[in-house]
């Protein structure tokens, strides 16, 4: 040990001796201070304080150092003094096994001072890159004192490196890039530090780099990443020998973390920027716009088609805020757009992504551009509100052009409907719904839909939306709220619609009156069934297979069924007709007839057969497929019995008419033919017999003219009204000369003029009867106190009608009789000699043939009669 | 035409033959009347007539067993030829058109007249 503390006496430079202090296992454990020599004590000054200056010292670690149990004999550590702000070598080693032995040697030739920190934490700071590099390696050749320092990266061939800054003799290094074979970096790159301290040329004579340069000297130390892969190198070199390699290294070392902290930087920024211009070129060519807003809501970032989607530069919209006035941005109805409006400004101030938000941009050329816009808000790290948005956007200008089109269809639809988006809000409706609701367009646009929802909560109504868009459409009934606070009934149909910007699109149909139909038709049908149940006449419903389908009960009793079911028993083809054949007649009537009335006879469950009078028709589907027959009918056997009955005694009454006339007027012809006889026996004209005769045949007579009427009358009514071509000259002579003997002496003229040209057709018989009696009553009314009695008979042949007009200048009928002449068995006059039945009979003719018959007359004067009778021609 | 003197007369009705007949015998002065009380005793009477066969047939239309226009019927049928020269004369108290209409249908009806005769009408008739 003498020879230890000797040592530190008589030692020219500083010098101290620990003791090691050893654990119980042998283990170093620490070091006491056992002796140091002034020198020593100088360098550190503190002579009471020195243990713990050289905690300070990190003494630390050269105990770590000594206790691996491959410890180096020696370990040299850099030390800086602040008493004389110098640099000085610590050289600590082993002795004895006992001693840690500390020498301090004043050999650093270059001072470093105190800046280097100072610039590692200032003046580097803000250098990035290049600048870097090159500051940091000005930095070390100043402090080292050599010619050339650089640092540069390991490209990614791993075959070369590329010099990202450096220092050589006094400025900067350009740009170079060297083959790493055959170079001392290739070894460097091996991951360890290399020196050569002299003649390196010699040793790598393939790297004419050196050579160029004079180098003589060599240090390279590798730039690693965390996980250990060689990133760079950093290169000092030296036309002549270093000195001291020791201090070189130490330099080195304490630049190497900044140097790889910027090459990572660097490397990364490098990939970054690569990416970015991938980015770049992508977001270029995408279809849609993109635009960058940062926080401010400032533009930093478009691509092509956002300057062409919104007709503006790159450089017109950098810097361009959201907010910005030159903006003309609008809603779809039209109204203004307001910038604190629009989504990458929503998104800005509350995170949230907008979707979908369709925006009008009024273009300088007055166009404007529908775009649809997404938001995406960018956290920076760590961060809750968004530093910047990203807002893209598609040109739905054209998409939006066919749904205006399509609106326009809607627009003019009866239906009422309106589009709202996903809140609820109503931004399109047409006149149709504006009427069923009773708003005005402008009002609905700026309401929801909850507004005027009736049925469902405000909450609800955001549910049954939510369910709407996740299954696209949806169908139901709801109740709406007018505006004069009625209640509607109604249908909605509402459709998710996803057109680049996304809304509802709702049908709506008022049911109100549906409704009401429908509890009318129950209410009707209700009614229906009622009557159909107790209706006397039978309702039925059979199919052309021949089973009845269904029956009101009256129909089932009229066939004397007990019920419904039995009567669906019945065979209708085989059993129900009682002649069979005409239900095939009835049902080929029937299928070119509707409500066709027909008879037949049907037989009853008990076999007894009734007469059916039936209203049935096909009913068909929409193709004119008979689906059933139905039918209501009545049991008419009674009708039809008595309709027999009339008719046989109808024909009992010709038969008697017929045989009355016969049989009445034979003998009544036979007296008038004795009559006759008996004046021809007279010889003496003026003889009481010839006068007495005279007066029988006139009685008779009129008995006789009296049965001829009646069998007029009852003829008018049962011969069928005939139509055959008229010779009203004939007629009216045959019929004047018939009648002349009514005269009672009155020598009369007779006018006939038949005017026109038209053929006239109608019933010969009838317009006989008419004639005879208008004529006959003209003859017999004469007047025989006028000295010229005449009887004037005109015809005017219309084309639809004759006009007969038949005057006289006779007695004329009182006025006070005058409304009575048609009336049956009236007579006009004491004179009359009439039965009392000619002008009802002529009137009943005349309205028999469908025409008509008036008068007038003056008493004393003479009566006109006027008789239309329609021409049967046609 | 002149008068005629083969007459028949057919009528059930023994008073309406009586004035016949003798308006007949008074005013045209016939050679021969003959008499029938019905369609078939007039058929029978001129089935077996050998000489006289009537130049006029006066006939009833409403007889029992044979009437009138059944009579008409009848004679239509018969082969005989001298029918061709005997008129027919309808006298009867019907006035019914359809009669009339029927009556004149018939080639051998001349005219039809209604019931009674009267002295004129004979006159008109065969002068």
């Amino acid at each position: 040990m003498i020879s230890a503390e000797k040592l530190v006496e008589s030692a020219p430079f500083g010098l101290a001796c620990f003791r090691i202090i050893r654990d119980s296992k042998n283990k170093l454990k620490g070091f006491s201070l056992h002796k140091m020599n002034p020198m020593f004590k100088f360098l550190f000054s503190f002579e009471n304080e020195i243990i713990d200056h050289f905690k300070e010292l990190n003494l630390q670690n050269v105990l770590e150092i000594f206790q691996k149990e491959d410890a180096p004999a020696n370990y040299n550590q850099l030390y800086y003094s602040k008493v004389n702000n110098a640099w000085y070598n610590l050289d600590c080693w082993i002795a004895d096994t006992e001693w840690l032995m500390i020498s301090v040697k004043e050999k650093v030739e270059t001072r470093i001072s105190e800046d280097i920190f100072a610039k590692l934490s200032t003046q580097f700071a803000h250098l990035s890159g290049k600048d870097f590099f090159e500051a940091i390696s000005a930095q070390i050749a100043l402090i080292l004192g050599i010619d050339y320092v650089f640092v540069g990266k390991l490209n990614q061939n791993t075959l070369s490196v590329t010099v990202l800054g450096g220092y050589a003799m006094g400025s900067q290094m350009g740009e170079l890039t060297y083959e790493l074979d055959g170079t001392p970096c290739q070894n460097v790159m091996g991951k360890e530090l290399c020196i050569y301290p002299n003649d390196v040329q010699y040793l790598f004579p393939k790297d004419i780099l050196l050579q160029e340069m004079g180098v003589n000297a060599y240090l390279g130390s590798p730039i690693m990443s965390k996980e250990g892969d060689p990133l760079g190198i950093i290169v000092a070199l030296n036309r002549e020998p270093f000195n001291t390699t020791n201090q070189i290294e130490q330099i080195i070392n304490l630049f190497i973390d900044r140097v790889t902290a910027e090459m990572q930087r660097f490397k990364s920024e490098q990939s970054f920027q690569e990416s970015q211009i991938r980015m770049k070129s992508i977001i270029n060519t995408m279809a849609e716009g993109l635009v960058m807003h940062i926080s401010t809501g400032e533009i930093v970032f478009v691509n092509h088609n956002a300057e062409k989607i919104l007709g503006l530069s790159n450089s017109q919209l950098m810097g361009r805020t959201p907010i910005d006035k030159t903006w003309q941005t609008i809603y779809e109805d039209g109204s203004d757009f307001p910038g604190e409006e629009h989504p990458a400004m929503i998104t800005l101030k509350t995170g949230i992504p907008q979707k979908n938000i369709l925006m009008g941009v009024v273009k300088s050329n007055d166009q404007i551009s529908w775009i649809s816009v997404n938001s995406q808000p960018v956290f920076g790290e760590n961060e809750s509100v968004p530093n910047a948005v990203v807002a893209t956007f598609n040109d739905i200008t054209e998409t939006k052009k066919i749904t205006t089109h399509y609106k326009t269809i809607l627009q003019n639809s009866i239906d009422g409907f309106w589009i709202h988006d996903k809140k609820g809000k109503i931004i399109e409706v047409n006149e149709a719904f504006c009427r069923l609701i009773g708003y005005s367009r402008e009002e609905l646009l700026s309401m929801s839909v909850s507004d005027i929802e009736a049925k469902e909560t405000e909450k609800e109504v955001s549910e049954h939306m939510k369910k709407i868009i996740s299954s696209k459409s949806d169908r139901f009934e709801t109740q709406h709220r007018r505006k004069d606070g009625k209640i509607i009934d109604i249908e909605v149909s509402a459709k998710y619609i996803d057109f680049g910007y996304e809304y509802i699109v709702v049908f709506v149909r008022d049911i109100t009156e549906r409704k009401q139909y429908e509890e009318a038709l129950k209410e009707s049908e209700e009614k229906f069934r009622n009557l159909f149940n107790t209706m006397p006449n039978g309702y039925y419903q059979s199919v052309p297979e021949g089973k009845f389908i269904d029956a009101n009960p009256a129909f089932i009793e009229m066939l004397g069924y007990q019920d419904l079911e039995e009567l669906k028993q019945v065979d209708i083809k085989k059993t129900l007709y009682v002649q069979p054949d005409e239900r095939d007649d009835i049902l080929t009537h029937n299928a070119e007839f509707i409500n066709q009335e027909e008879n037949y006879r049907l037989r009853k469950k008990d076999g007894t057969a009734i007469w059916i009078e039936d209203n049935a028709r096909y009913v068909k589907d929409e193709e004119g497929n008979v689906l059933y027959h139905e039918g209501i009918c009545r049991d008419i056997s009674d009708r039809i019995k008595f309709e027999m009955e009339l008719r046989k005694r109808n024909s009992e009454l010709d038969r008697f008419v017929y045989s009355a006339s016969h049989d009445l007027r034979a003998p009544l012809s036979s007296l008038l033919g004795l009559i006759n006889l008996a004046e021809t026996m007279t010889t003496d004209e003026n003889s009481e017999f010839i006068q007495i005769y005279n007066m029988m045949g006139k009685s008779v007579k009129k008995l006789d003219d009296f049965i001829s009427e009646i069998l007029d009358y009852s003829r008018n009514h049962h011969l069928p009204v005939a139509s055959e071509e008229i010779n009203f000259e004939t007629e009216i002579q045959y019929i004047v000369k018939s009648l002349d003997y009514l005269n009672n002496g009155i020598i009369w003229e007779l006018e006939i003029s038949i005017n026109g040209n038209n053929i006239i057709k109608s019933d010969r018989k009838r317009l006989k009867i008419i004639l005879n009696n208008l004529i006959s009553n003209a003859i017999k009314y004469l007047d025989s106190s006028k000295p010229e009695s005449r009887i004037s008979i005109t015809v005017d042949r219309k084309e639809n009608e004759a006009i007969i007009t038949i005057s006289d200048n006779g007695i004329g009928i009182k006025p006070e009789y005058f409304p009575k002449i048609f009336d049956m068995f009236f007579r006009a006059t004491e004179k009359s000699t009439g039965s009392g039945l000619g002008l009802y009979i002529a009137k009943e003719t005349v309205e028999k043939l469908n025409g008509t018959i008036t008068s007038e007359s003056t008493f004393g004067e003479g009566s006109i009669f006027t008789v239309r009778i329609p021409n049967k021609i046609n | 035409m002149l008068a005629p003197q083969k007459i028949l007369l057919v009528d059930d009705n023994y008073i309406d033959l009586f004035i016949t007949r003798t308006f007949l015998e008074k005013f045209v002065g016939a050679e021969t009347i003959s008499t029938a009380n019905s369609g078939l005793e007039a058929l029978n009477f001129i089935k077996n007539i050998n000489n006289g066969f009537p130049e006029i047939i006066f006939l009833d239309i409403k007889m029992p067993e044979m009437d009138g226009f059944e009579f008409l019927g009848e004679f239509e049928k018969l082969s005989d030829k001298r029918k061709t020269t005997c008129e027919i004369y309808m006298l009867s108290s019907s006035q019914d058109l359809n009669d009339v209409k029927k009556s004149y249908s018939n080639p051998h009806v001349k005219k039809f007249i209604s019931k009674p005769i009267s002295q004129e009408l004979l006159k008109n008739l065969f002068s």
